[in-house]
Parts: structure tokens; sequence; C-alpha cells
């Protein structure tokens, strides 16, 4: 047995030896392609997956929205029963409305730019802040997105802004770090509103002066525009006015519409110098939205002037009806911010603020760029009134698809001059949904709602 | 003498008391004096025998025919030759011999089987002169003792014979003899006495010619008796791999173990699952992989398979259990395999050529179920009619293709064309099958040759063993061929009495060449669409005819008219345009040093470096389809109206190149030792080091002109091009990567066996494993994998009495393995990769977060097993019974998405954790029974039964809808449920009005198709059963008559379902995948009672299509058996009766396999194994080996 313990003694001592190298061996990188993130250049690149955080093709952002608005319509016959019900559901704003078993992608996809967002400014935490242009590009960064994809979800899943009852209604869950394990609760929707601000207004104090390399980046303008959307959507035009005129002293290039030669179904690439940055909503789902099928509203289509140059870019004339080609991306429905929207933020502050010629103004800059060349002729107002109502009208033409209609909708029902209910009729039954109804909150699914049991539905 | 014995082990010191050694040598006394008590009551079988003056080794011969017994001659070289002359009729062994021997100085002793004769020993001799008694113990090469070995002392005369300890005792030698150790199956040794009152001698095996009768098991780290094992071990010999004809190592071991299940499904509809070619004993995985470990002799194989020739493979061992896999720790949950290579053996010289030709027949593509020709255009014809064919068979845009017959009878409405041409060439398309031409075109009969050349021998010194092969296998599809050149040299050295170096160098080079021909799977590579039934790929005088599949020929031709080149396609010529070769080196070097301490302890280190590299190249000539394709689809008229061209012209070469490099080091001490009396010990402690590099990269070069091996690279990637179909734009592919993964492990080990009279068998093992794979805190807590086993040998028991069952065997065992999945890690881990979507920066996706409770999976396996055999092991086997119980497991646990870690969009949100748990149960049983033993004509039967089954213990995942579920090829676990199984929609028959099918939704018969498949929950889905077999096993039948043999494999695989496929009109519509049932299908009023195939319906219905193809009415019983091959041989002795040279023969052979089913449960004649997909003709080989 003695035999035994010195052999034992000796194989140990051979792995004591070398175990400090053994624990060199034992941490080697099981896959080069594959990292631990801690470097400024790890973090950036997790920003700079344009698949998760811009959305083209396999993420995105939530198309539900734009699913419930009023921009088309579904050919009840045959292409309405290709939807599954949840889209059915969508469409019709069921009262019923259930993901069932299924995940909700405007939900989960969101939420994973957030914990890029999340795992971005943790790590960050981790190094110095050198104060240079790259430190600055990935904190900007990671704040930017994550304000922008709370925004999104707050159009669909919280309840509209308003100043009092924002206070209790119930927000999102404000996912605030990597943690598996973090508590997740809804909030107010104040508080969600509260996020988004502050987020954004954090990332504008770090993100470096100048135009992002990529549109796919948070840039200051980025930040400043979607500030001025954030305002807009909870009715503060003055702050929207602020921001959407920073956003334009840094960004104000605007894309002459005759000087695109139309040769593919989708005439606009994402090298727009309008995008102020890019997003697309999730392609995923088999939506009205993303299918590219349903047909335009017949009135909106009947709204553009034969001059207009997006009658002739924005749709496309099949068998008697119009399918929507306007998308400021070749292949998916683009939701980022553009200059155009943002002239249009302004000119509506401007209105909200009766400054009629200003507001009117900004519309015409817009509108110049829209009209074939030397047929435009400049729009007046008589007040201010009529300028809103104007804009209102021109927001509407040049924003359709890009899910902004839905908040449009949102906002402004609240104003009874502007309420409407919408309509829909499927196998001759006729679905209504008025102004401020509870069925313009979209439901939490039943699958997140089994994981956090304390967290309220919206009801319908 | 003392004083020698202790110097000569001082330096190791060992210091045996001499209380001990008299007590030893007492024991062994006793035990002599048993065992020839025993002999002097021995009852002797009768001999008859008639000769006269005929040598003496006539009557040995007799004598050993007669009686089985072996005669053994120390020193005694001139006894065969003495003449005797001997009449006995049924007269005891003993009489006969004390007869023939009384006159000469001889006497003799039986010890079964061994009937030793040697000299008297004259009694003066003996007196005086320092008489001794020596002692001591006969140990194998495996330090195993070896019972029946004769010790004889050269001068004294006096012998012995080994007890079953391998003790013997010699009184009164003297002090300056010399011990003749000789056995039957050993080669003889010498050794002087001297002063040793003591002495252990290893005996070497003989080097046995044609059989081999030492069959050892090797688990990679030893090599043993499997009389020795507690653990589940399966052993395939030499002769069982030899039977088969095969370049692929894994075609030899199908059907020649328990408990090893075959899964070689062609890639089809997809019922039985593809990704477990080999499982032992079941899953016990969900997500780690369920392949074996493979070791080739003393290492893990990182390379691919089909790098090892099987020529040069002298057996496998299978490892089934923890006593008997243990040792390999954290790898070792799915069963181990162990590949043993051929090694030289102290001889003279041998060469063995062994060459062989393999017709393989063409595969019938009748199998792959098809809407016939004039169903089809009746159909095309009736849409047509009613206006409804251009949505589907022409589609509404000017480039999609238009079918033949829609073409034609679109001219004959634009008054091109006459309607009595049109319908006249519609008759003759109707009168085709694309099938035939498929069969003659894509698809051909090929010869495989295989040729292998073995030279091998040895000394006492060194032995060495060197090999060349080569295979040859063109494929039976068109354009493919497979080349293997490997080349093997195997060395050892002995050099004196304590050190062995052997030396290792393996090459093999592997050669692949693909053309463009997916064969039947046409669709795979033309956007889902599948041959139409009547279309032809050549025309009457056998010229490749072009097809229109992803363009309007109208289209094509006006492309052409612009200025592009040809944009036509034809399966046939194009199949040599494209040529995909993958050529492998793999390189494999190692080393070994033993160097033996003591007798009983020897140091072994061992050492291997792998270095294999495959080039992928997959070239696209610029004539080739897919280039051509390419280049015409990034052009586009400019705004001019010239032609613009995105790529450049030439070919496009996609290469892939990887590197594998991997070292493994090993240092393990063994020891085996005979304790005091009937305790033996053996064992061993080690460590292994391993690590593998893999390193890859691939890239794609445009404009590629093989003549001056120029390029164009200077292509812009992130553009978006206009396409040359209108309104469709693309970027160019880029395929520009690298990889390098590392692989590394460190692990420690013991096995400890003990011997209790070679009745009771106790062993254990122990072993720790690091990998990098998890996060520090994991691999600090060394999670221990162990195992313990127990043998009983009942049959050696003095109260067993049984003689009908004159060997049996009890084995139980338990113990722990490990599994691997790299799935996951302890920290946040993230994806880099080059070149975002719509940017060119550098992307990460985050894979994993921290997940600190990450841990190895773990295996406990419990195995009982019996051993038995009839006398002469006429009837042998084991029935062994086990569990195997997965914990650990890592499974996907449910998360909530709001966590951000969706990693497929639309599936639920999941962590990998260890969560999950899998149990698994089943049972193995062998049997050999020898039916006919006659002397010239022998019957050998071999049956294989096993059941295995596994089913879902423990996981988190919330059972989703029902649909999620459909797919039998993919593990869903479901708990209580195998990890495979079959689900489907209840079906509730055709609907008598209308013949839509009807199914079962919220409690009544519904046809709500879409509802049904979306919305109908897993328990209220069907469930029939496991997707892969649960009972299986084979029966091999051998006859042989003389140098004749011929045997017969029949398979079995039993209890399991796979779902057949039908007729679906929206993939029919769409993309032309038909079926034989469309001609099945409701028509009329009434059919509903003959048929359960659904009325066609013009408007493709994705949901009514999917639940018929999903319904149970569809899913059939697996249940098979098969008639696996058939081998006959013919031995032909060219050693003209020199019996030193009896190993020259030649062996004359035939082997046919690929029957197909002789039954199925199934009555509809679909054979389970190729369900959908062209079935795999007969191969009929024929060859010879040589031995010189």
């Amino acid at each position: 047995m003695r035999w035994m313990y010195i052999c034992f003694i000796g194989v140990q001592s051979v792995f004591l030896f070398s175990c400090k190298k053994a624990s060199d061996f034992l941490a080697a990188k099981p896959d080069e392609s594959q990292v631990v993130p801690t470097t400024l250049t790890d973090l950036q690149a997790l920003l700079d997956n344009d698949l998760i955080i811009n959305g083209p093709g396999q993420s995105g952002y939530p198309t539900l929205g734009e699913t419930g608005a009023d921009n088309y319509w579904i050919d009840t016959t045959i292409l309405y029963h290709q939807f599954s019900p949840y889209y059915q559901q969508a469409y019709t704003w069921s009262s019923q409305m259930s993901s069932g078993a299924h995940e909700v992608n405007d939900w989960d996809l969101p939420y994973r730019v957030v914990l890029y967002c999340n795992e971005a400014l943790e790590d960050l935490s981790k190094l110095k802040a050198d104060g240079s242009a790259a430190y600055g590009n990935v904190k900007g960064g990671a704040l930017f997105w994550r304000s922008y994809a709370f925004y999104t979800l707050a159009q669909i899943f919280a309840a509209p802004y308003d100043s009092i009852r924002s206070l209790s209604d119930p927000g999102i869950p404000l996912r605030q770090t990597s943690d598996l394990n973090e508590k997740l609760v809804r909030g107010t929707v104040q508080q969600t509103y509260d996020s988004i601000i502050g987020d954004c207004m954090a990332a504008l104090a770090v993100l470096p002066p100048g135009p992002p390399r990529y549109p796919t980046r948070a840039s200051r303008a980025a930040a400043y525009g979607l500030l001025a959307r954030v305002w807009q959507t909870v009715g503060n035009h003055h702050r929207a006015l602020l921001y959407s005129d920073s956003c334009l002293q840094l960004q104000s290039a605007l894309l002459e519409y005759d000087t695109i030669q139309v040769t593919g179904s989708n005439p606009f690439n994402r090298t727009n110098p309008e995008i102020l940055f890019s997003a697309d909503m999730q392609d995923i789902d088999v939506s009205p939205i993303t299918l590219h099928a349903v047909y335009v509203d017949t009135l909106l289509y009947s709204y553009y002037a034969p001059n207009d140059l997006r009658k002739r870019l924005f749709f496309t004339s099949r068998n008697g009806h119009q399918y929507f080609t306007g998308f400021y991306d070749p292949a998916y429905a683009f939701c980022g911010m553009t200059t155009a929207e943002v002239y249009l933020i302004r000119a509506e502050s401007e209105a909200r603020e009766g400054n009629t010629s200003l507001a009117m103004a900004d519309l015409n800059t817009l509108l110049r760029n829209r009209w074939a060349t030397g047929t435009f002729q400049p729009y007046t107002a008589t007040d201010a009134m009529d300028a809103l109502r104007q804009i209102l009208l021109e927001r509407r033409k040049e924003l359709l698809f890009r899910g902004v209609r839905w908040t449009d909708l949102r906002r402004l029902n609240k104003d009874p001059h502007w309420a409407i209910t919408l309509k829909r009729i499927v196998d001759g039954t006729v679905y209504t949904l008025p102004p401020n109804d509870p069925r313009y909150v979209l439901p939490i699914s039943d699958n997140v709602l089994s994981f956090n049991p304390g967290m309220v539905q919206n009801p319908r | 003498m003392m004083k020698f014995f202790y110097q000569r082990h001082f330096a190791f010191r060992i210091i045996l008391p001499l209380r001990n050694r008299l007590r030893i040598s007492s024991i062994c006394l006793i035990s002599l004096i048993t065992f020839l008590h025993v002999t002097a009551q021995e009852k002797f079988p009768n001999i008859t025998f008639d000769g006269k003056d005929v040598p003496f080794s006539k009557l040995m011969a007799a004598i050993e025919r007669q009686t089985g017994y072996t005669f053994l001659l120390t020193d005694l070289d001139e006894v065969p030759q003495r003449k005797i002359t001997v009449h006995v009729n049924n007269v005891p062994l003993d009489e006969v011999l004390n007869k023939c021997l009384q006159d000469w100085p001889l006497t003799w002793k039986l010890k079964v089987p061994t009937i030793l004769m040697i000299r008297k020993i004259p009694e003066a001799d003996t007196v005086g002169k320092g008489m001794l008694g020596v002692g001591g113990f006969v140990l194998d090469s495996t330090g195993a003792p070896i019972e029946g070995v004769v010790v004889t002392s050269k001068r004294g005369g006096n012998s012995s014979f080994t007890s079953s300890n391998g003790e013997f005792f010699i009184r009164s030698i003297p002090e300056t003899d010399t011990l003749v150790f000789s056995g039957v199956n050993v080669l003889t040794q010498e050794k002087a006495v001297g002063w040793h009152s003591w002495v252990t001698v290893v005996m070497k095996s003989k080097v046995s010619v044609l059989t081999d009768v030492t069959v050892y098991y090797n688990t990679g780290y030893v090599k043993d008796d499997p009389n020795r094992a507690t653990g589940s071990i399966g052993m395939v010999n030499n002769a069982t791999i030899d039977r088969t004809v095969s370049s692929n190592m894994l075609d030899h071991m199908e059907n020649t173990a328990a408990g090893v299940l075959f899964n070689h499904v062609p890639q089809g509809n997809g019922n039985t699952p593809i990704s477990d070619p080999v499982l032992i004993r079941g899953i016990s995985t969900i997500l780690a992989g369920s392949t074996p470990l493979i070791i080739v002799d003393n290492f893990p194989y990182d390379g691919s398979l089909s790098n090892i020739n099987p020529n040069d493979i002298e057996s496998f061992t299978i490892l089934k259990d923890a006593a008997a896999s243990a040792i390999w720790g954290a790898r070792a949950g799915n069963g181990v395999i162990v590949i043993t290579t051929k090694r030289g053996r102290i001889s003279k010289t041998r060469i063995e050529i062994n060459s062989n030709i393999t017709y393989l027949q063409r595969p019938d593509v009748f199998n792959n179920p098809m809407i016939a020709s004039s169903d089809f255009i009746d159909l095309e014809k009736d849409m047509f009619n009613q206006g409804l064919d251009a949505a589907l068979f022409a589609g509404s845009d000017p480039y999609s293709p238009i079918t033949p017959v829609i073409a034609l009878l679109k001219r004959v409405q634009d008054g091109t064309l006459s309607s009595t041409i049109a319908n006249a060439r519609i008759e003759t398309l109707k009168g085709q099958d694309v099938r035939k031409d498929v069969s003659n075109h894509l698809y051909t009969p090929a010869l495989n040759e295989q040729e292998s050349l073995h030279l091998s021998g040895g000394t006492a010194t060194n032995t060495y063993y060197l090999s060349v092969g080569f295979d040859h296998d063109p494929s039976t599809i068109v354009g493919s061929v497979y080349d293997r050149l490997t080349g093997r040299l195997d060395n050892e050295l002995t050099l004196g009495d304590k050190f062995q170096v052997g030396t290792g160098l393996n090459l093999t080079y592997g050669h692949t060449v693909n053309g463009d021909n997916p064969g039947m799977g046409f669709e795979s590579t033309h956007g889902s669409k599948y041959l139409l039934p009547y279309a032809r790929l050549v025309n009457a005088a056998g010229a490749p005819l072009d097809i229109y599949a992803d363009y309007r020929k109208s289209f094509i031709k006006n492309a052409e008219q612009q200025g592009l080149p040809d944009w036509t396609y034809s399966p046939v010529g194009d199949i040599f345009a494209e040529k995909h070769s993958n050529a492998s080196l793999d390189l494999v070097l190692s080393t070994n040093i033993g160097y033996k301490i003591t007798h009983f302890l020897e140091l072994q280190l061992k050492y291997q470096y792998e270095n294999q590299t495959v080039h992928d190249i997959d070239g696209h000539a610029a004539d080739s389809y897919y280039t051509r394709d390419l280049y015409n689809l990034f052009s586009h008229a400019s705004a001019t109206g010239s032609l613009v061209h995105n790529l450049p012209a030439g070919n496009i070469r996609d290469m892939a190149n990887t590197l594998l490099i991997s070292q493994q080091g090993r240092m393990l001490l063994d020891f085996k030792k005979v304790l005091a009396g009937k305790h033996f010990i053996s064992g061993l402690i080690g460590g292994d080091i391993k690590s593998t590099i893999t390193t890859g990269n691939t890239s794609r070069i445009y404009g590629y002109d093989p003549q001056n091996s120029t390029t164009n690279s200077a292509l812009a990637y992130t553009t978006i091009y206009q396409l040359y179909i209108e309104g469709e734009q693309g970027q160019i592919p880029y395929k520009q990567g690298f990889s390098k993964k590392v692989d590394n492990f460190l692990s420690a080990y013991s096995t400890v066996s003990y011997t209790y009279d070679n009745r009771y068998i106790t062993s254990g093992s122990l072993r720790f494993d690091q990998a990098n794979l998890f996060g520090a805190s994991t691999n600090q807590k060394g999670v221990p994998l162990w195992s313990v086993g127990e043998s009983w040998i009942i049959s050696k028991e003095s109260f067993y009495h049984l003689k009908a069952l004159s060997s049996l065997k009890l084995r139980v065992s338990y113990g722990l393995n490990g599994n691997i999945s790299r799935l996951t890690t302890a920290f946040t881990t993230a994806d880099y990769y080059n070149g975002a979507l719509t940017t060119p920066l550098n992307t990460a996706t985050i894979i994993t977060l921290p997940n600190k409770d990450l841990r190895w999976e773990k295996i406990r396996i419990l195995n009982i097993g019996i051993d038995f055999a009839t006398p002469n092991n006429r009837i042998s086997g084991s029935l062994e019974v086990y569990r195997k119980n997965g914990s650990d497991l890592l499974g996907q646990a449910p998360v909530d998405p709001t966590l951000g870690l969706t990693l497929n969009p639309g599936s639920p949100t999941y962590l990998y954790s260890n969560i999950a748990g899998v149990r698994g149960k089943g049972i193995d049983f062998h049997l050999i029974t020898h039916n006919l033993n006659g002397k010239k004509f022998k019957w050998i039967t071999e049956w294989f039964l096993s059941n295995a089954s596994s089913v879902v213990t423990k996981y988190l995942f919330e059972v989703g809808a029902g649909n999620a579920y459909l797919n039998g090829n993919v593990i869903s676990p479901v708990k209580g449920r195998p990890l495979y199984a079959l689900y489907s929609f209840e079906w509730k028959g055709l609907d008598p009005t209308n013949g839509d099918p009807r199914g079962w939704l919220g409690g009544r018969n519904s046809k709500e198709w879409a509802n049904i498949w979306n919305n109908t929950p897993l328990d209220s889905m069907h469930y029939s059963g496991p997707a892969q077999p649960t009972y299986f096993g084979s029966v091999c039948n051998t006859w042989t008559r003389g140098r004749f043999s011929f045997s017969v494999n029949i398979g079995y695989k039993f209890g399991y379902f796979f779902r057949r496929p039908s007729i679906n009109y929206s993939n029919l519509l769409t993309n032309y995948e038909g079926n034989p049932d469309y001609a099945r299908r409701w028509q009329h009023l009434g059919d509903e009672t003959k048929t359960s195939v659904p009325s066609l319906i013009y408007t493709p219905n994705v949901p009514r299509d999917a639940f018929y193809s999903y319904s149970t009415v569809l899913v059939e019983r697996a249940d098979q058996i098969r008639l696996q091959d058939i081998s006959v041989a013919y031995e032909v002795d060219l050693s003209h009766g020199r019996k030193q040279l009896s190993y020259r023969h030649l062996r004359v052979y035939g082997y046919v396999a690929g029957f197909g089913p002789i039954w199925t449960a199934n009555k509809l004649g679909i054979d389970p194994d190729y369900v959908g997909v062209p079935k795999d003709g007969k191969r009929f080989s024929v060859g010879a080996s040589l031995s010189l």
C-alpha cells in the first residue's frame, strides 16, 4: 500500500507543479469568435449589431400599433384568413385579443434591445470614463436605444399619456440591468416617460458632436429628434418645438423626391439623407404591415395631388388597388426617424404655439421637396388652427406605415376636434374603435404575466 | 540468499517480512497438495486406438482428438518419433499412457486440458547438493494469473502446474537448476533458479495463427480478460469485422453487439432522426449530443471517423455501463467505443493482402412518391380552363416559371398553336415519368474498390505493423466520388526487461468530389420547386435538355436578347460544371514509453499528436448555372439602356479550410499484484491532458480565372444593387470568416480491481475532469465521477453443481458518468461577426448570460448482468438489465422574455440550465448457440435482442401548443414521454359532403384547420409512440462446412412509428410536389368510405393541408425485419501441411447487403428506412485476402 501512496503523491505533485499553468489552460477561450464583452470595441460591436438594435429583418420594433391604425384595409376574402388569429384580432381591435401560447415579438424584441443596452452600460461602468468619442458613442448609444425601445413599447402596451392619469396608469417594466433575477414591475406611465426622457437626455450629454458614421448609430441629432417626438407624444408642444429645432440645427437635409429614379418596387434606399436613425418594424410575424400585400386606405390615397411625387413613389397600383412601397428601407418596414418628421413636429408645435407663418414655412420646406420640380405652390393658412389642420393632414400623408400613426391617433383623440372613430368590415361584420377606447392599449401576453404574477393586465 | 533478495529491492524500499514469505509458501503447499489430490481422483476418458509400429505422435493426435486435451512435451523432441504398437478399445487414458510409457524414462500428468510429459527424475541426482523449494507466480502480460502452466525443473525434472491463482511450488530442485515454464497458449520461458526461493514469471502470449484465442477487451486504459470484468462490455472481434465489406468503419459494427442501435436513415421527409447515427443504450441527454465517445487505441479520436480504415481495425470494444466506461468520466455518458488497431506480433514477417470490389446497384428513385403525370396534366388543364393557372402554375409576374403544359395551352389560347398539335404533345407528356430520366442520368450503378496491404511481424524485442490501404468509392449519384488512401506504421521495441517504447504513425488522405447533382432532391436548390412529374431531362438522343424551374422561358429569352449570357439550366448538363471537392489529410503521431519499475508496477507515458487539415473548395465554373444565374441577377439595364454587370465574369470559388490540432498526453502508473494467496489486485492511477484547437476560415472569390490564377475581389459588398428582375435588389453574397475553437481538458483518475480466488471481483473507479468549459467556480468543485462493480463467478463455488450450466457469472455495477455540452458558460458571452447587415461594422451577438451553477451532466447507470455458458460453450450468452438516469441535464429553462434573452424571435425565450432529467432503462440479451457442432459441419447462431427506452422525467419548459411537437425528428421534451415522440392531430374522417378533412377541436368535429393547428394543446394531440426503435437486434446464422462458410444476418427494429407522406395540395399547386395519393382523393359522395385522402381544392389552404399531413391517419408503425446481409467465404490452406507455415492461407469471400425489409408492419409497401427518398440498391462484393 505504501507503493500506491508514493505513486499517488508523485502524480499529485506533477499536477500541483503545473497548477499555475493549469489555470491558464482551463481559462482558454473555447471559441475565439465568442467574447466575454469587456472592451469598448466589444461594447460598440454589441450596439452595432443592426440586426438586433435596428432590426432589419429578423428583429425590430412593434407592428401592432400600425396594424390597428387606419392606413390600410385587408381583402377579407382570402388574405385576411392567412393571418394568425392574433393579427386578425389586432386588425379588428378584438377585446378578446390573446396571443395564446405564442410569443409576442412586439414585446420580446424591444426588450432584447434593452438587454443589449443594459449589458453595454454595465460593462462600461467597469471601464474608466475617459471622455473619448468612442466612450461617448457607446454610452450615448446604449442610453439612446434603451430610450427608443421603451418608447416604442409604451406606445403599444401602456395607456396614452395623460398628465393626471399617468401618475397611476400602469407603465411598462423598465428593466435596468442584465441581471436575470431583476424584479420587474410595471410602475406608472409617468415613470415610463420619465425614464424615456431621462435616458435620452443622458445620451445627449455624452454623445459626441457631429453626424454619426452610420444611420444605425445614435447621434445628437437623433437624440434631439427622439426627444421632440416623445415630448409631442406627451403633449408638451413647447418642449417638442425646442428639441425639434435643435435637431434641425444639426441635421436638416431633405431628399428631393424629383431626383429619385423608380427602378425597384421600393424606391428608397438606406443611404437617405433624411434618416436621423434607422429602425425597422419586426418582420418575424406575418403581419398586415410586413406582408406588403394590404390595400392602402382609399380615402387617404385620394388626398395626394397628381404632382405630389409621393403618389408615385409611395404607392403601386395593381388590380385597381394601391399597395404601399414608400418604406425608407428597400426590404423592411422603416420606423426610424427622418428630418421630414422633425419638420412636421416643429411645424405642428409652432402652429399650436400660434406661430402660423413659421409653421407653414416648415410645412412648405418639406413639401417643396415632395412635389415635382416647379409645380409646388406654397400652402397658406388663414390662422393657426387652419395651419394645424393642414399640418396634421400632411403628417398623415408623409408618415404612413412609419409606426407613428397609432401614437398620433392616441394623442389626437384626446382633442375632440381631431378625434375619429375607426371602422373595419370583415365578412360583413362591422368593427369600430371609438376615440380613447381602452383597446388603444394592447394586452400583455399571458406568457409574460405567468412569469410575473403581480403584473396587472391592461383592460380591454 | 536473503541478502541478495533485499539488495535487489532495496532501492524501492520494499521489505517483505520473512514471516509473510513463509506463510505464502505454506499456502502454496497446501493448494498444491489439494490440487494433486484432485488429480488422483480424476476419472480419465476412454481411448480407442489401433496402431502397429506407428509413431507415438499418431497416438497423441488420436488422444487429442478424442479427449480435447493437448499434449505438452517439454524438451522431449525425440518422443513423437518413437514407434509404438497399441490396440485399445475404450480403455481409460491413464492405462493407455502408462502402458505406452512403461519402458521409457518418462512420466505424465494431466491437468485438464493439458497432458504434460516429462522425464522421470533419476533418484540419485536429487540427493545432496543443497536442494531448494521454489515457489512463485505465473502471470500473463496483463498481470492476471495463469492457471495450468507447467513448471519443470530442467535438471531435477520435478514438475508442477500452476493453480488457479497462478501459483506453483516445486520441492527439491538443485540450486543451480533452471525452471522451464510452458503452457498451451504461451511462449515457453526459462528462468534460472539461482538463489531465489520465490519467482514471478510473466508469460508472453504465443502467436497463434488464424485464430486468436486470447480475446482481451480494451478500455483505452487497460486491456483485460473479459472474465475479470464487472461492467458491461461488448466485444467485436476481427472475424466479425471482416465479415462486412465497406470502407466505412461504422458499417462493420452494425448488428454485432447488443444495445447498439444504428439509425442510418437518409435525409428525407424527416421522420426518423438522423442526428443519432449510433446510439449505445438509448439517449440519456437532451442537448449535449448522444454520440458515443470514440477511442482509437488509447486516446479520444477527434478526426473524422471516415479517416479510419476498417482493414486496420483489430477489434471494437463497446463500454456500456458505468463500471466499464466511468474511467472516461465526463465524456462517457453516451457509452464508449474503443477501436483497437492491428499490431505486430512476434512472428516471421507476414504479408496480408486484401482486395475487394463492390457493385452498388442504382438507387430506386421510384421509391419517391410522385403524382402520375396524367393526373398532374389533367389538373393543369382543368385549372387553365377555369382561369386559375395564373396565380399557381404561372405566377403573376413575368419571370416566374410556367409549366410546359400551361405554356402549350396559352399558345393555343393565343392562336399561335393548333389545339391538335398541343393535345398531341400533351398526350406525349402524359406518358412520361421524370423519375426515369432521373434514374438514368442523375443516378448510376457504381463499382467501389478496396485494397489493403499489411506487413507485420517481429521478434521478442521488436514488433512492427505496416499497412497501406486504398479505397475508391464512386457514388451512385453521378459526379460524386470518394477516394481514400491510408497508411499506418506501428513499431514496438522492448529494451531489456524494463523498457518498452512504441511509436505509431497514421496518415489518411481522403478526397471527395461532388458535382451539381441534387438527384431526387431537386427542390433543395430550386426554391422548393419539385421536378415536374412529366419533365424530360434528356432528349431522345440522350443530350441534356434545359428545364425552366427558376425563371420563365420567355423571360430568359428576353434577357439573352438584351445581351445577357445564357441563363438556361439543364440538370444533366450542369453536373460537371460545378466541382465541390473536399480534401482532408489526417496525420496522427503517437509514442508511448513503458517502464517496469518492479514486476508489479509500470509507469506509462503516452503522447499523441494529431493534425487534420480539411480543404473544401466549391468551384462554380463560369459556365455553371450557379455562376451564370448570379452574374445575370446582378446585372441590370442602366438609364441609357446598356447593361451594367455588378459581378465580375469568371468562376466563383468558395473555399473553407479547417485545421485541427490535437495533443494528448498521459502519465499513468499501472499496478498488478498478487497478494498473499488468492488475492489479486490491479489498477492504475494517472492523469490526462488534452488540447484540441480547431481553426478555420472561409472565403469566396469572384471572377476567378483558373488559367491565370487571377481574381477580382474589389467588390462593394455593402452596396445594394438593382437586380435584373424588376423591382428586386440585393447585396453581393459575402463569405469571409475565421473561426477558432479550443477544447482543453485536464483529468485525473484511478481504477482498482480486486479479485479473490478468481471468484469474486470488485472494481472501482474515480475520475476528476476539468475543462475550459465552465466558469472557474464549477471547475474548482471538480465533480467526481465514479463507479463500483462486483462480479461473482458462481460456477466456481464449491456448492455449484449445475452441470448443464457449467459457467455462471453475476455482475452488478453502479456509477456516475458525465456528459458535456458547450452550449453555455458561466460568463456573458457574445459571438463576433464581421460586417453587419447594413453596415461594414463588426457586430457582437449575446449568446449567453452568466449561468453560475453550470455543471457536468450526470448519468447514473445501474447494470445487472448474468453471463452463462453450457459445457464446451455449446450455448453461451449474457443477459443484462440496466437503468440509465440522466440528471442535471442541460435543458432549456423557460425565462421571461422581458429579460431580453430572445435568441430565436417567435420562439419561447430560454436559458440553458442543468434542469432536466431523463430516465432510461433496457435489456440487452446476447446468445450464441452452436446448433450443430459436427467435425465437418457447424452451425452457429448469434442472437442479439435489445430493449432501450428513455423518458423525460423532468423538464421545466412549459408544454407549448401541440403544433410545436409535430416533428418527430427533433427533440421536444415532454415529461413522461420519449425524447423523440410522434404526435399528431386527431383524425375524424372526411366530410361526406365535400371531402374536407375533419379534426377535433373543443370536444367536437371541426374543420377550422387553422384553429386546430394553432390552438390544439399537446394533451389533446394523439400520441402514437416513440419515433426511434425501442426493441431491436439481429440474428446471425453461420454455417461452416469444412473451409466453406455461409452466414446470413437478419436485423429487426420494433416499437416505433413514422409519418408517411401524402398529398399536400398547397405544395402540389405551388411547388409541384405530388404524391400518388392524389389518385385516391375524395371525388364523389361516398368516397369517404373508401379513402382518407381529402378532396382537391384549387385555392391553396395551408392549414387544411398541414392538418391532414400531420393527422393520425398518416402515422404508421415502423416495425420491420430486414435481411441485413449475406456473407460467404472459402478458406484455402496454402501451408501444404507444414505446420509452421499454417498461416499461409487464402480467403475468398462474397458479400451482399441492402436487401431491404422482409417484413414491415405497415402494409403499404413503405420501407421505413427510406420514406419518400430514393432507396439504396443492393451491394454485391467479392474479394480475397491472402496471407503469406
